[in-house]
């Protein structure tokens, strides 16, 4: 399975579109004062996902996709996600 | 794709952004080495924000820098991830300088024409440094004024009238409140001043001699990318993930703030600066440079400095593979070495002063261990060190270890075996009477250890022709 191919691309890229703006609804509520925290990590998960979704979006354009650099980057958000709730 | 182009081009014909703003890029350039310098600009920027964010709560007065900056972290709405992403972003700003100019440096991007850009941007790192001198004594802590009055005392050691003037521009008469002050103004008008001033002869220079070719060599010269969208989205892309990393690190590691600066609590403590002036702490921590000495030490590091600014005008040969510049790559991996062993050793010693033979014995053996490693990486690959051979010419040389593991598993265990006796030995030479035994046998486990060394070296070598296959 290639991101290239039918489909795979525009639905990796409408779900990084979709927690991009669920983070963003979320962090418009979080408390300042009291969940720094959940912000920092918060908005860290906004801006890798954003690069992801460049990433996925920019690469083929000019470049071979990574697979690797792809899961880092999920690892990485998933790990900033698990920071916000713990 | 066709919705792709027409968001690029309804931005385009509005901002004009291909046109106008930045050269387009080669393809090779979209690496991130190629983005060391624009991710520290984008460091620099996170400052800016923060720096701004902060400068609303901060007082700087001896009595509330402290207090302010205590307040800000405990009371502030995000006021600690602010703080501490400024910190983290300074730290950022410091290592991405060094990564820059090393990258530089390997690759000899630094070579015709691009020698200004080498110089300007060595100074562009010392106003970095300055950013972190001068903003490390601001929060006024116990840690951050000891380090400061010590690097500020050192000043008064140079000679004439130097060092009277010097301390003057950046202390002032000498009170704590006009040293405040005077950093102050330094860390927030005259330094970012100075750096955006040197960040835009930079910029200008880039747009000038575009992106050094890698050392790989190009394929295909005629594939080039617009400014915008591909290059800004790979900005884009890189800082996303770069700020992600800083505010991971914010989050799992906030600021916590020493106690305050009163003559009291500095008693109690040992001066030592940030991690990246403890190579500096740690020159200024031999015995040689004691007292007195210190001047010699002053003289040294500028005099470093100055090596390093005058590199292009120096280093002038055409070849800039790593293969083709032996002497240059091997002086950079013992200068890396020698700074990563200070750093570290000055971390391990705080307030220690260190004996002039242990600080050659160091010095020395790590040069020595690092030329030994050059040495042998040029003879597997290119078959000698000063003249490396050319390409396709039968040369005598030793084979790469890694195809004889159980060798280079004994040469390992000897080299560690001469690593830990050698130095032994020379101290014990000092005082031969009182270990007389113990210097007898270390030194014939040396000679030994060496003599096996250079046995195995020689039952590795081999007659090949030589591929210049590295970079």
């Amino acid at each position: 399975m290639k991101i290239d191919e039918t489909g795979i691309r525009s639905l990796v890229s409408a779900s990084l579109l979709s927690l991009l703006v669920a983070v963003a609804i979320y962090l418009w509520f979080v408390d300042f004062l009291t969940m720094q925290r959940e912000f920092g990590s918060l908005l860290g998960a906004e801006l890798v996902a954003l690069s992801m979704l460049v990433y996925v979006y920019l690469k083929p354009s000019y470049g071979k996709f990574r697979k690797a650099w792809f899961l880092a980057g999920c690892l990485f958000l998933i790990l900033l996600m698990l920071l916000a709730i713990t | 794709m066709v919705q792709h182009r027409e968001i690029v081009d309804w931005v385009d014909n509005r901002l004009g952004l291909t046109a106008a703003v930045l050269k387009p890029v080669p393809e090779y350039s979209l690496d991130p080495l190629y983005w060391l310098g624009a991710l520290m600009v984008m460091a620099f920027l996170i400052q800016g924000i923060t720096g701004l964010l902060i400068l609303l709560y901060y007082v700087p007065t001896v009595d509330q820098a402290y207090v302010s900056t205590l307040f800000m972290i405990e009371h502030v709405p995000l006021g600690q991830l602010i703080q501490t992403l400024h910190l983290y972003s300074a730290y950022a700003m410091i290592l991405l300088a060094f990564m820059h100019l090393l990258r530089q440096y390997f690759a000899s991007v630094q070579k015709k024409p691009r020698e200004l850009m080498w110089v300007v941007g060595i100074l562009m790192g010392l106003v970095v440094l300055a950013f972190g001198l001068t903003g490390y004594l601001l929060p006024w802590t116990v840690v951050s004024k000891s380090a400061t009055d010590v690097a500020v005392g050192m000043l008064g050691f140079l000679p004439g009238q130097v060092g009277a003037s010097l301390r003057f521009l950046i202390a002032g008469s000498g009170s704590d409140a006009s040293e405040l002050t005077r950093f102050f103004v330094l860390h927030i008008v005259a330094l970012p001043a100075a750096l955006l001033v040197l960040l835009g002869l930079k910029m200008y220079m880039f747009e000038v001699h575009g992106a050094a070719e890698p050392l790989s060599g190009v394929k295909d010269k005629t594939r080039i990318l617009p400014w915008f969208p591909e290059a800004f989205l790979y900005l884009v892309m890189l800082s996303g993930v770069f700020v992600g990393l800083l505010l991971a690190a914010s989050v799992l590691f906030p600021l916590s703030l020493p106690p305050k600066f009163t003559p009291q609590t500095a008693a109690s403590y040992t001066p030592q600066p940030d991690w990246y002036f403890l190579w500096v702490y740690q020159i200024l921590k031999f015995s040689a440079f004691e007292g007195s000495g210190v001047i010699y030490a002053l003289t040294l590091i500028p005099l470093i400095l100055v090596v390093v600014l005058m590199l292009p005008f120096y280093d002038r040969g055409k070849a800039r593979r790593i293969s083709q510049r032996p002497t240059y790559v091997t002086i950079g991996m013992i200068a890396v070495a020698e700074l990563v062993v200070l750093t570290v050793w000055g971390y391990m010693t705080p307030g220690q002063v260190i004996p002039d033979s242990q600080a050659i014995m160091i010095i020395a053996g790590t040069a020595l261990i690092v030329s030994v490693f050059a040495w042998a990486f040029y003879r597997t690959r290119t078959g000698s060190f000063f003249k490396p051979a050319a390409n396709g010419s039968r040369v005598k040389s030793i084979a790469a270890l890694d195809r004889f593991p159980m060798l280079t598993a004994l040469f390992s265990l000897f080299l560690a075996v001469a690593c830990v006796t050698v130095p032994s030995s020379i101290r014990l030479l000092a005082s031969p009477g009182s270990h007389g035994l113990l210097l007898a046998s270390e030194s014939i486990l040396s000679a030994l250890s060496l003599y096996l060394m250079s046995r195995i070296l020689k039952s590795l070598v081999v007659i090949h022709s030589v591929e210049v296959g590295l970079p």
